[in-house]
């Protein structure tokens, strides 16, 4: 059964998971309040370990090609444990959406628009990414390579211009924190900005040429790891603030805010679209599109009540959200595999797939 | 503010409903009204006011109190 029979090159979904990764940039103080100034070694551990993940989700999701997330858990586990995983799963994404939505007030209205009201900034948010969603996957996605692009070119930008207030020895010293601190850290970049991929699972089966699947997905982990690395280890939002050349080039921050808004934007939309799609299959519904707006407003109250406090929302990040968060990217869809590959469920012949 | 609720819920209405009915989609039309109902209602009591309790802080209740999964 199909929702909608748009399709996807490979490419669109390289560029999309490289700007969903990105979208994260914005969490990277949740390491960096850990693991301070190794967080750049710490990046490139967790990318090792996010290939050995994403290539359980590729050999998950190629044993079952042209099916999302619920249809492999009504399959692999039958329709009644199979759907009780998949609210399990409907309840992850929508705390995805709404912390991802809370970081978006948080942000406004810490930096660019002090005076407004929360609410408002979260209401307008949530509907363009309504809109999005309603116009479809292909759409959606096409924006990716944009999105990927224009974040690229800005941080480029704030690197050339900052690099003569750099003082390199701010990596120093190295490696003297406690050995659990490293293991945090990694599980904090591990999980929540590379592992949020899962929220692709729904994208997967409309990828044109299930073949490509594996390169494409490894190449997007590559775009936005690296990316995420020049982040780490280079200009934050608050250090773009310094740029000044001779009094012409200044206050470009706001550059950033935009870039960093609209790959949130990016971010949340496509977590909204998994978790419209969740709610499509749970009911077995033949369209997805009414569902949209109403979904979108119980993303904007859940996000209104997260968190009381930006402290509380920081202390979830670092502390317990890589945990509650490994549960749903990392053990579910390894027991999920584990059982699938007990019950014997082969890869088809292409010629059955398409 | 509870006025703007209520015209932002009629507008979604009037959007979402009308194609509903003239597909004669019922199951669709049945799972609609219910998340309207819910979305409806939990807007509402933020408006009012009442102190929703977040579902994110009941999961960390569970996992840093109950079963010490955590790293402070």
């Amino acid at each position: 059964m199909k929702l909608d029979n748009e399709t996807i090159t490979g490419g669109q979904l390289t560029f999309a998971i490289g700007a969903f990764i990105l979208g994260s940039s914005l969490l990277t103080s949740f390491v960096l309040s850990v693991s301070a100034q190794d967080s750049w070694l710490m990046v490139l551990i967790s990318t090792l370990i996010s290939f050995l993940i994403y290539w359980m989700y590729i050999v998950l999701s190629q044993k079952f090609p042209g099916k999302d997330l619920i249809e492999i858990n009504d399959e692999v586990f039958g329709s009644i444990v199979g759907k009780i995983i998949s609210l399990f799963y409907l309840y992850f994404f929508f705390s995805l959406a709404a912390l991802n939505t809370k970081d978006v007030g948080n942000f406004v209205s810490g930096y660019v628009l002090p005076e407004s009201p929360g609410p408002v900034v979260l209401v307008m948010f949530v509907f363009i990414c309504a809109w999005a969603v309603r116009k479809g996957v292909s759409t959606m996605l096409r924006y990716g390579f944009l999105f990927t692009i224009m974040s690229v070119l800005f941080l480029g930008f704030s690197i050339i211009f900052l690099i003569k207030d750099m003082h390199f020895g701010n990596f120093l010293p190295f490696l003297h924190l406690p050995i659990a601190t490293y293991l945090q850290s990694i599980n904090i970049i591990t999980i929540i900005p590379f592992c949020e991929i899962v929220v692709f699972f729904m994208i997967f089966p409309h990828i044109d040429q299930p073949k490509k699947l594996k390169k494409s997905v490894l190449f997007g982990l590559l775009i936005g790891a690296t990316m995420l690395f020049l982040i780490i280890s280079m200009p934050s939002y608050e250090s773009v603030r310094i740029i000044n050349i001779s009094n012409v080039i200044t206050r470009t921050e706001i550059l950033f805010a935009i870039a960093f808004l609209v790959l949130l934007f990016f971010k949340i939309s496509i977590i909204y679209y998994a978790i419209v799609i969740t709610l499509a299959r749970i009911f077995k519904l033949r369209t997805y599109r009414p569902i949209v707006y109403v979904t979108g407003i119980i993303i904007i109250v859940y996000a209104l009540i997260t968190f009381d406090s930006p402290m509380e929302n920081a202390f979830w990040g670092s502390n317990v959200a890589p945990i509650f968060s490994s549960l749903f990217e990392v053990l579910l869809p390894l027991i999920t595999l584990i059982i699938a590959q007990i019950r014997g469920f082969q890869k088809p012949k292409e010629a059955v797939a398409r | 503010m509870i006025l703007f609720i209520l015209t932002i819920f009629a507008l979604i209405a009037l959007v979402d409903m009308r194609g509903l009915l003239k597909k004669k989609y019922r199951k669709e039309l049945i799972v609609f009204s219910s998340i309207f109902i819910i979305a409806l209602s939990l807007s509402l009591l933020l408006s009012f006011g009442v102190a929703l309790y977040s579902p994110i802080k009941v999961s960390q209740y569970f996992l840093k109190d109950i079963l010490h999964l955590s790293y402070k």
